[in-house]
């Protein structure tokens, strides 16, 4: 804001007839240049197109993106991501594993907000098996996954200010992200691969006095993030960048198939939380945060939103969590669920995360069909960025927000 | 197409799409099975019936036939209703219709599926490999596949030590 204020009392100053005015306007009209008049003028300007390498390693790929750009001057006429530099075929893998020794290699998938994977997959096994999770551990998950969403929101924005050179507030939110870290740690001895949820409830509950540090937590950021929302969305020139850039309307991204908040910031209202509601969610009072111009600065804004509204969970579940098990009765290691398939989903931090699953009646899945919601919405990147600019091309992957160890899976 | 009622009731008899009737069970949901011939009928009922975004396409390596889903969800209405279309290919002539012209996210994921299992979609604009290396030979998620880098793997045993050992 001084700045602002700064340079407008510089150019007052400037434009009474000071002797440095004088000398600027000779100047200006000794470099004035003859601009072209004519559309054949114009045309004898253009320069050829240039294919252009970007990625996989690059600060802004966030991962293993290889992308050829094909550009006119500055702006991208046409992007064509190469993806698969990250792929392990986890659906092969599982056809090997026994249903709960498959767990762990979902923490891998999206790395970001691992519990959420564990929980897509834990719950579609479930479904297949019929297990029923007792309530207390259906809380921790809520608990436990909120404040995953949580960090992964963080994280996303703290990178999405780098993206426009805001490098002061990703410090802030690792710092505050760092804290639900410490949490975690305290609950499973891990930070970044958790295999908490495991099927028929989570692995070990909370320990003394661990849900009233989660509570003290979610209040102090609950004030905090007012501060960080002025630092980064409320910043002057983080919203010239961001506003009216990589604009996607509701039709266009129905059809590319986005989901999660970069569908939500076009305006169509789809949170599987919400749609298709599972664990106890629908005893939780929360909104499903819309927006309606669909541009980068938009989905900057949808995830900051819900981390308010993923705050409000937490602070219900810890007030309504009851005592009891923390694991369903007679769920062996040697799981063999009927022959059947299921599908179950979730809503990650990204979008809709979905598990496929066919039992053939032995301890081993038959498939595994996962599918992440990064994929999906990288696929959007090439008519999302179409036409714009190279820099904005980039704030469009940035807000996209893709893992790419859910990408390439 | 009569696709629009089964967003209000909750039943077994749920109506129908495009002739296909619509079962709900019990670890899916809502589906519809057709034939491979029926396909495009079927996904350009199911979109004009509401279902207007497209979640995934996936295959599976049955004994006899690669097997098909297409998971779709409607927006249009409150409960955002899902729905899936099952389909199957015979093993000796894995070709189907490409659903690109209906819904344009089709089309990685049909790739994937032409990757990894080696069905063809037709009438895709870009039928290439996506995760593996273009010059890959063999489709990794076929039950049968075989390379010499492979390590002959059967997996653990429930007790937690490996057989291979």
């Amino acid at each position: 804001m001084d700045l602002i204020k700064m340079s407008r009392v510089k150019e007052q100053r400037v434009s009474k007839k000071t002797p440095i005015k004088q000398d600027l306007d000779k100047l200006e009209q000794s470099l004035e240049l003859e601009l072209p008049e004519t559309d054949k003028e114009i045309d004898s300007l253009r320069t050829e197109e240039l294919i252009v390498n970007f990625g996989p390693q690059h600060p802004s790929t966030h991962g293993v993106l290889r992308a050829v750009f094909t550009l006119d001057g500055e702006i991208v006429r046409k992007i064509e991501p190469h993806i698969g530099y990250l792929h392990r075929c986890f659906e092969k893998i599982a056809e090997k594993r026994t249903y709960a020794q498959f767990v762990p290699f979902t923490d891998r998938m999206d790395y970001i907000s691992a519990v959420l994977n564990n929980w897509a997959y834990s719950l579609t096994v479930e479904k297949l098996a019929g297990i029923k999770v007792p309530e207390r551990a259906e809380y921790i998950r809520v608990i436990i996954g909120e404040l995953q969403r949580i960090a992964a929101h963080l994280f996303s924005l703290g990178t999405m200010g780098v993206e426009a050179g805001a490098l002061t507030p990703f410090l802030y939110f690792i710092d505050e992200r760092e804290k639900i870290l410490w949490l975690f740690e305290r609950v499973c001895g891990a930070r970044l691969t958790y295999n908490y949820i495991n099927i028929g409830g989570v692995r070990a509950d909370v320990p003394e006095g661990w849900l009233e540090d989660a509570l003290s937590f979610v209040h102090h950021l609950k004030k905090s993030i007012i501060d960080y929302d002025k630092l980064l969305i409320g910043n002057y020139i983080f919203k010239k960048r961001m506003v009216d850039t990589g604009k996607f309307s509701a039709v266009e991204a129905l059809d590319w198939g986005l989901t999660g908040p970069p569908l939500r910031s076009t305006g169509v209202a789809y949170d599987v939380r919400r749609s298709d509601p599972y664990s106890v969610y629908p005893r939780m009072d929360f909104d499903v945060v819309v927006r309606y111009n669909g541009d980068n600065y938009d989905r900057v804004i949808i995830r900051s939103e819900e981390i308010k509204q993923s705050i409000r969970i937490v602070e219900q579940a810890i007030e309504q969590i009851p005592d009891g098990p923390i694991m369903a009765e007679g769920v062996s290691r040697e799981l063999v669920p009927p022959i059947g398939d299921a599908y179950g989903h979730v809503e990650s931090a990204r979008g809709d995360l979905g598990y496929y699953i066919i039992s053939d009646g032995t301890p081993k899945p038959y498939r595994v069909k996962i599918h992440g919601p990064s994929f999906g919405n990288l696929q959007a990147l090439p008519a999302m960025a179409k036409d714009s600019y190279i820099a904005d091309a980039i704030l469009t992957i940035g807000t996209l927000d893709t893992v790419f160890g859910e990408v390439d899976r | 197409m009569s696709g629009e009622h089964i967003l209000d009731t909750d039943g077994h008899d749920n109506g129908d799409i495009g002739g296909v009737k619509i079962v709900k069970e019990d670890g899916i949901g809502y589906s519809i099975t057709v034939n491979r011939e029926d396909l495009l009928t079927a996904a350009a009922g199911c979109k004009e019936a509401g279902f207007d975004l497209l979640i995934f396409v996936g295959g599976v390596d049955m004994p006899d036939t690669i097997k098909l889903v297409y998971r779709m969800v409607s927006t249009k209405k409150v409960n955002k209703l899902g729905m899936i279309i099952k389909t199957e290919v015979p093993k000796s002539d894995p070709v189907i219709d490409s659903v690109t012209s209906i819904w344009s996210s089709a089309n990685w994921h049909e790739r994937e599926t032409y990757d990894l299992l080696g069905v063809k979609f037709k009438g895709h604009p870009n039928l290439t490999r996506i995760f593996m290396p273009d010059d890959w030979v063999g489709h990794p998620l076929r039950k049968d596949y075989k390379d010499d880098r492979m390590i002959p793997f059967e997996g653990f045993t429930t007790n937690g030590s490996d057989k291979n050992e």
